[in-house]
């Protein structure tokens, strides 16, 4: 088995807005000289993607950790966008991180990070777009809530050919699913984080439905029960469970959950009845129909950090 | 790759979730010859990886057959060590949360009454963990053991799918000695299965670099025109090991390096890099084509295979800065010995893609490095325009399979400076540097792909029994031989015999 590979991290350097290309190709000799590092190793850039992320200033440690997981799987180029409206004016720091692997140190990680009042938000896209790697996939993940003013999104967003969003940090979902509804009608990739959170739930209704006799057009009725937090991602497992099984479908926020996904479903279906629960890590489905009770079964209710889900994403985009 | 879950979720309004993330069936997993090193080393430890990431089906549960007297605590401790040992990081939590879903079985293989009291064990973790009735078999034994496993299970209708249930059996190399035998086994196999419930692993086709050969090929636009006997001069495939044959001698005298790796590894790594595009990525449809390319070797008439073939076997030498024995002194091989370590051959797949092409293949055993690699090597340009109208060196696409997993290309480029001077450059993708994170062993693809019932990635009874058709014909042919095997000092690349099988100028590479 493969053992976790040695990361180092250049520390970061701040930089005036012109010279973040300077400080760029500096960062290559840092990284241990323009062809062979001090060391002797050889030194390769090996990036795969361009990767902007934005989030408040607040949620730093949220962005890099995500960050952090992404590097080890797909080496990009990464803008940190953090709006802190405690910043005077707009400021950058540049590093990047190695992975040493056989004798190579192989940059896996070029880091910008810059750190910008809202009202800097406009001067974004003109400060990334030169700044973009020729010639790769451009991510952009928008990793807080929906802006006050929709062009922040959609200037980013022009930037990149795939969009990841996180819909659990969204303030009011009822509507801004919708705008992101929208977007996708008109053909914007948009990859939601909530969406892929709910995967083991989805997978764990689709084991149930299998033990399920065919209903045969019988109404189908599904009561979500849900926490504060998960409001969005009960949206949205809802609106999938309308469309499939044109079920009639309530939301009930009376949960005390405070993750971000439902707490309870309940599902019935002409005599049968599928209840699935996460009281833990595991989600726990109790499927009975009028001939039989099953034995219960379980899934893990996570896959992973949010780290993880966005290194899934960006496979997907 | 098919990516179904079964037929029944074609009217699951939701199936598609299951189809889409590759999710089995539950299933209960039998191994026999559990208490040996592939359960500990490779397949438990695989199944945490699966379990880890979420792909073990819902209703899931491992009993282990084997003849010593071990209890249930005892089966997890072992299992539970290996996890830890051989496992993926965080995989011994996944195991230490389902262990009471391993189970251990005692009987003889033999024993009639451990396959039905097996089946009443089976009927109660149906009932304990959910596994729906649903069985996979996986043969970790010495293959004297397959025929009475085999016989056994069928007698018992441990083999019968009925009322949707599954049954599957997955067969660890070799498939065989020789074509008889394999025949024989295959014949054997299909008493109580079906082909579609056979599930012949050969773990060289679970990596991903492996699987990367199709993609290369057929997922980019830019190789597949250069993919013939137009434009390739000759592929080399190598998989050479740098250690001895150690305390498995006697096992290898048995063998030798034809059977042990060419017959397998070689062959399927042979087949994917030969074959024509298939219509459909399903399992049939990949595999039809494999066997295609197998079908266009000729079988070798024995007066060709000296002139063909080399084999050999490593003397005593330096090896890593120590002494290491010749092949005859290590333990279990006779000073006599005619069993070959190394063996090399020049192959022609007789069909329009490739007339003309050879196919160099070659293994050894003490070598200088563990790599398995395949180079793809160009020929030259029609006209030559640099350096005097001497040939450069050729362009080379290098699949490398392991270690350093990549792709590299070779072409020559100007060397900066007022004279026109070319020298060779290298454009390489390593899958480390490029994907990084943690590769899955090949055996979670294998175990997932048998509880899905995807049969891609194993070989199909004719494929086995065309690969030895033509093994069998160069062991023929050394039988016939009058001339011993040739011998190379341990730590090089084989005898210069080796050399001489490649013609005009060619040469092997050393990777």
């Amino acid at each position: 088995m493969s053992e976790a590979p040695a990361l180092c991290r250049t520390p970061p350097r701040a930089v005036p807005l012109p010279q973040i290309p300077d400080a760029l190709r500096a960062i290559w000799r840092t990284c241990g000289g323009d062809e062979r590092s001090a060391d002797g190793a050889d030194v390769a850039r090996s990036l795969a993607i361009n990767f902007v992320g934005t989030a408040a200033a607040a949620d730093e440690p949220m962005l890099r950790a995500a960050v952090e997981r992404l590097q080890g799987r797909t080496p990009c180029r990464a803008f940190l966008l953090l709006v802190d409206d405690r910043a005077a004016q707009i400021g950058a720091e540049v590093s990047a991180t190695t992975r040493l692997h056989g004798g190579t140190h192989d940059i896996v990680l070029e880091e910008i990070t810059v750190r910008l009042p809202s009202a800097g938000f406009e001067r974004l896209p003109g400060l990334v777009r030169p700044l973009l790697v020729n010639d790769l996939p451009n991510h952009l993940f928008w990793a807080t809530a929906w802006p006050r003013q929709a062009h922040h999104f959609d200037d980013l967003a022009a930037l990149c050919e795939h969009t990841v969003v996180d819909t659990r940090l969204f303030a009011a979902p009822a509507l801004e699913l919708g705008h992101l509804r929208a977007r996708r009608d008109r053909g914007a990739r948009v990859t939601d984080l909530n969406w892929l959170r709910l995967r083991p739930w989805r997978r764990a209704l689709a084991e149930a439905y299998e033990r399920l006799p065919a209903a045969g057009g019988a109404r189908t009725e599904v009561r979500l029960l849900h926490g504060r937090a998960a409001l969005a991602a009960t949206m949205l497992l809802g609106e999938w469970l309308e469309a499939r099984l044109g079920a009639r479908v309530v939301l009930d926020g009376g949960g005390t959950g405070t993750g971000p996904c439902p707490d309870r479903v309940v599902l019935r279906t002409a005599d049968a009845e599928i209840d699935l629960q996460a009281p833990d890590a595991q989600i726990v489905a109790h499927v009975s129909t009028a001939a039989h009770c099953f034995l219960p079964f379980q899934v893990p209710a996570s896959r992973g950090t949010d780290g993880d889900l966005l290194a899934a994403a960006i496979d997907l985009g | 790759m098919a990516t179904t879950h079964d037929a029944a979720t074609s009217t699951n309004p939701l199936g598609d979730e299951l189809r889409g993330g590759r999710t089995a069936k539950p299933c209960a997993l039998v191994i026999f010859g559990a208490t040996g090193d592939l359960t500990k080393r490779k397949l438990v430890p695989s199944l945490m990886g699966l379990a880890k990431d979420g792909l073990l089906p819902s209703g899931f549960a491992v009993t282990g057959f084997a003849r010593r007297d071990w209890s249930d605590q005892k089966f997890r401790a072992e299992l539970a060590e290996g996890v830890a040992q051989f496992g993926r990081s965080d995989t011994e939590a996944a195991f230490a949360a389902m262990a009471d879903a391993f189970t251990f079985h005692q009987s003889d293989f033999g024993d009639a009454a451990g396959y039905e009291s097996l089946k009443q064990k089976l009927a109660q973790i149906d009932r304990q963990h959910g596994t729906a009735g649903n069985r996979l078999f996986y043969l970790a034994t010495p293959p004297s053991a397959y025929s009475t496993i085999l016989e056994r299970l069928a007698a018992h209708g441990l083999s019968r799918e009925e009322n949707g249930r599954f049954a599957r059996i997955i067969v660890e190399k070799p498939f065989g000695r020789d074509l008889a035998t394999a025949v024989a086994l295959n014949d054997q196999v299909r008493q109580g299965f079906h082909e579609r419930q056979v599930f012949r692993i050969d773990h060289y086709l679970g990596k991903e670099t492996v699987q990367n050969i199709l993609a290369l090929r057929f997922a980019n636009g830019i190789f597949e025109p250069l993919w013939n006997e137009k434009f390739v001069d000759h592929v080399q495939i190598t998989v050479a090991e740098s250690i001895g044959v150690g305390s498995r001698g006697g096992y290898f005298e048995e063998s030798g390096i034809i059977r042990d790796m060419i017959q397998n590894h070689l062959m399927q790594v042979l087949t994917l890099v030969a074959m024509e595009p298939p219509a459909t990525l399903s399992a049939d449809g990949v595999r039809d084509e494999k066997v295609k390319v197998l079908k266009a070797i000729r079988s070798f008439a024995p007066a060709d295979v000296d002139r063909c073939t080399v084999r050999a076997q490593y003397t005593r030498g330096s090896f890593g800065g120590e002494d290491v024995k010749g092949y005859r002194e290590e333990e279990g091989v006779p000073a006599n010995s005619t069993t070959e370590t190394f063996a090399a051959a020049r192959l022609h797949v007789e069909n329009w893609r490739w007339a003309g092409t050879p196919f160099y293949l070659r293994s050894g055993k003490r070598l200088p490095r563990r790599v398995t690699e395949v180079a793809i090597q160009f020929k030259q340009p029609p006209h030559l325009l640099f350096q005097g109208g001497r040939p450069l060196q050729p362009n080379v696409l290098l699949l490398r399979i392991q270690p350093d997993e990549g792709v590299a290309l070779r072409f020559g480029a100007k060397v900066p400076g007022p004279d026109v001077r070319i020298r060779d450059v290298r454009m390489d993708f390593r899958y480390g540097a490029a994907f990084g994170g943690e590769t899955a062993d090949a055996y979670e693809r294998l175990l997932l792909d048998a509880m899905l019932g995807d049969g891609t990635l194993f070989a199909r009874r004719d494929e086995v029994e065309e690969a030895w058709r033509i093994v069998d014909s160069i062991v023929a042919g050394w039988q016939q031989s009058k001339h011993r095997p040739a011998e190379y000092v341990a730590g090089t690349w084989g005898p210069d015999a080796a050399d001489k099988l490649l013609s005009g100028g060619r040469q092997w590479r050393k990777p």
